[in-house]
C-alpha cells in the first residue's frame, strides 16, 4: 500500500506540473505529503519550467502601467507584511469608506516619475535578491527603504501665497459648495477645524483647516481626496504640507474632472502620497450637504 | 497561456506577489532564479486556467501536433537550463517528448493530446510522467532519487 501511495503521489506531482490538478486531486496530494513528505519538492515543476522557457519569448517588454501596478502591489504586501499594528474598530461609515477608498494611479509627472523609478527598483531588487540568496525579510525590508527613498525624492507642490484671496474670491461663484470638516472616528476624534470650498464650474477649490498637526514631511504628508459617483475612485486631490501653525489653506488639486462631488477626505501617507491608502490615518472627512 | 490582455496583466501582478511571498524557498542549488519564477508562474496560470475553465483553443489541435519534434532547437533559449531542456526532450522517446511539448509548451490537457494524437488518454498521463522523470533527472532537480526508479 506504502508503495501504491508513493507511486501515487509521484504521479500526481508529475500531473500537477503538467497540466495541474483538481480539488479532489489538490486534497489527495496533500494527504500524501503527510505520509512522504520527503517527496516533496519542486523538482517535477521546475523540469516543467525548464521545458516551458524553450518558447519563451523575452523581446516584449513589460508596459509601463503595469510596472506602476506591480510597485504598488509590491508597496501594499510589504506594508501589509511590515504592519504590526492592531486592527481598527470599524463603524459602518468606516466600512463603507474604506470599501470605495481604493484610489486610483496619481497622474501628474512628479508621480508618474516616481511610481516608473519605483517599480524599475522593485523588479531591480527582485531579480537582486535571487542573485544574492538573501533572506525574505532582507529583501522586504530593501525595498520598503528603496520606494520611502524615492518617494522622498518628489518634490511636494508649494501651495500659492495668495491661496487665501482666491479662496473668498471663489466663494463669490454661484455654485460653490461649502462643507465643514468633521471626525471620521468619533471614537478618536482629533478635533480638526475649517471647511471646504469647491466649484465645479472653476473645477477649483481650497481646503481650510485649524489644528491640523504639523507634519513632518519626511515621514508623512497629507492628502486630499474627492468622492464623485461617477467616478469608480476617489479622486486624488494633491499632496500638502501642514507646516504652519495657524490656519492653513491649501489649494486642491483634482487629476481629473470631478462632476459631482459628495465627500472630500484628508489623509496622512507616506511622503509623495499614495496610490492605495493603507487607511491608517484618516485626518477628517467633509460631507457635501444633498 | 492568458486569454487576454486583461488577464495576462492580472496574472502578472499575481505572479509577481507569489514571488515574493515564495522568495525564501528558492534553492539556488537547485535550479536558477529564472527557472524558480518560471515556475511559479506556471503554477499560477495553471491555477487560473483551472479555475476560469479556459482551455487554448482546440481548432487547430491537428496542427499543433504536427509540429517538427525538434522544435525546441529552433527557440530562444533563455538559461541554460533551457539549453539542457532541450537536449533532454531530445534523449525522450518520441512520443514522451510530444506529449510534454503540448503538455508544457502547448498548454493542452490531458483529453486534447488524446484527441490530438490519438493515444489513449491513460497513456498520455503516462508518456508525461515519464517524459518529465527523465528530464528532471537530467537536469539534476531531482532530491527523491529513491523514489526514481519505481516509475519510469
Amino acid at each position: 500500500m506504502s508503495d501504491q501511495n508513493k507511486e501515487k503521489m509521484l504521479e500526481l506531482l508529475s500531473d500537477r506540473a503538467t497540466f495541474g490538478l483538481s480539488d479532489e486531486e489538490i486534497a489527495e496530494l496533500a494527504r500524501l505529503e503527510e505520509e512522504f513528505p520527503e517527496l516533496n519538492d519542486d523538482s517535477f515543476e521546475l523540469a516543467a519550467a525548464s521545458i516551458a522557457m524553450l518558447n519563451l519569448e523575452t523581446d516584449e517588454p513589460m508596459p509601463a502601467h503595469l510596472r506602476t501596478k506591480i510597485a504598488q502591489d509590491a508597496e501594499n504586501y510589504f506594508a501589509s507584511r511590515k504592519a504590526e499594528a492592531p486592527a481598527a474598530e470599524t463603524s459602518p461609515e468606516k466600512e463603507e469608506f474604506q470599501k470605495t477608498f481604493t484610489l486610483e494611479p496619481r497622474k501628474s509627472i512628479w508621480n508618474w516619475l516616481g511610481w516608473a523609478v519605483a517599480a524599475f527598483a522593485c523588479i531591480v531588487l527582485v531579480v537582486n535578491i535571487y542573485r544574492t540568496n538573501k533572506q525574505f525579510e532582507d529583501y522586504a525590508a530593501a525595498t520598503t527603504r528603496e520606494i520611502e527613498r524615492l518617494k522622498q525624492q518628489i518634490p511636494t507642490p508649494t501651495p500659492p501665497s495668495n491661496a487665501s484671496r482666491e479662496r473668498e474670491q471663489l466663494l463669490a461663484k454661484a455654485d460653490v459648495l461649502q462643507s465643514t470638516w468633521g471626525d471620521f472616528d468619533a471614537k478618536n476624534p482629533k478635533n480638526i477645524q475649517g471647511d471646504v470650498v469647491w466649484s465645479n464650474s472653476e473645477q477649483k477649490g481650497f481646503v481650510r483647516f485649524r489644528n491640523l498637526p504639523v507634519n513632518d514631511k519626511t515621514k508623512e504628508q497629507y492628502q486630499v481626496w474627492i468622492f464623485d459617483p461617477n467616478q469608480k475612485y476617489p479622486i486624488d486631490g494633491g499632496v500638502f504640507d501642514a507646516n504652519e501653525a495657524g490656519e492653513v489653506v491649501i489649494p486642491i488639486d483634482a487629476k481629473i474632472k470631478v462632476l459631482q462631488p459628495t465627500m472630500f477626505a484628508i489623509t496622512a501617507e507616506k511622503p509623495g502620497g499614495v496610490v492605495v491608502s493603507p487607511l491608517e490615518k484618516v485626518m477628517a472627512v467633509a460631507k457635501v450637504p444633498a | 497561456m492568458s486569454a487576454s490582455q486583461e488577464d495576462a496583466e492580472d496574472a502578472v501582478q499575481e505572479i509577481f506577489v507569489d514571488v515574493w511571498k515564495n522568495a525564501q524557498r528558492f534553492d539556488e542549488a537547485q535550479s536558477s532564479e529564472t527557472t524558480f519564477i518560471a515556475m511559479i508562474a506556471r503554477r499560477r496560470l495553471i491555477d487560473r486556467l483551472r479555475y476560469a475553465k479556459r482551455r487554448i483553443s482546440t481548432d487547430s489541435l491537428e496542427d499543433i501536433a504536427a509540429e517538427p519534434q525538434n522544435r525546441a532547437d529552433q527557440q530562444l533559449q533563455t538559461s541554460i537550463e533551457a539549453k539542457d531542456a532541450a537536449r533532454a526532450l531530445q534523449l525522450l522517446r518520441p512520443e514522451q517528448r510530444q506529449v510534454l511539448q503540448l503538455s508544457i509548451v502547448q498548454g493542452l490537457s490531458h483529453q486534447e493530446i488524446s484527441d490530438a494524437t490519438g493515444i489513449p488518454l491513460g497513456t498520455v498521463k503516462t508518456h508525461a510522467r515519464r517524459g518529465l522523470l527523465q528530464v528532471r533527472e537530467f537536469l539534476g532537480m531531482s532530491s527523491i532519487g529513491e523514489a526514481k526508479g519505481g516509475t519510469a
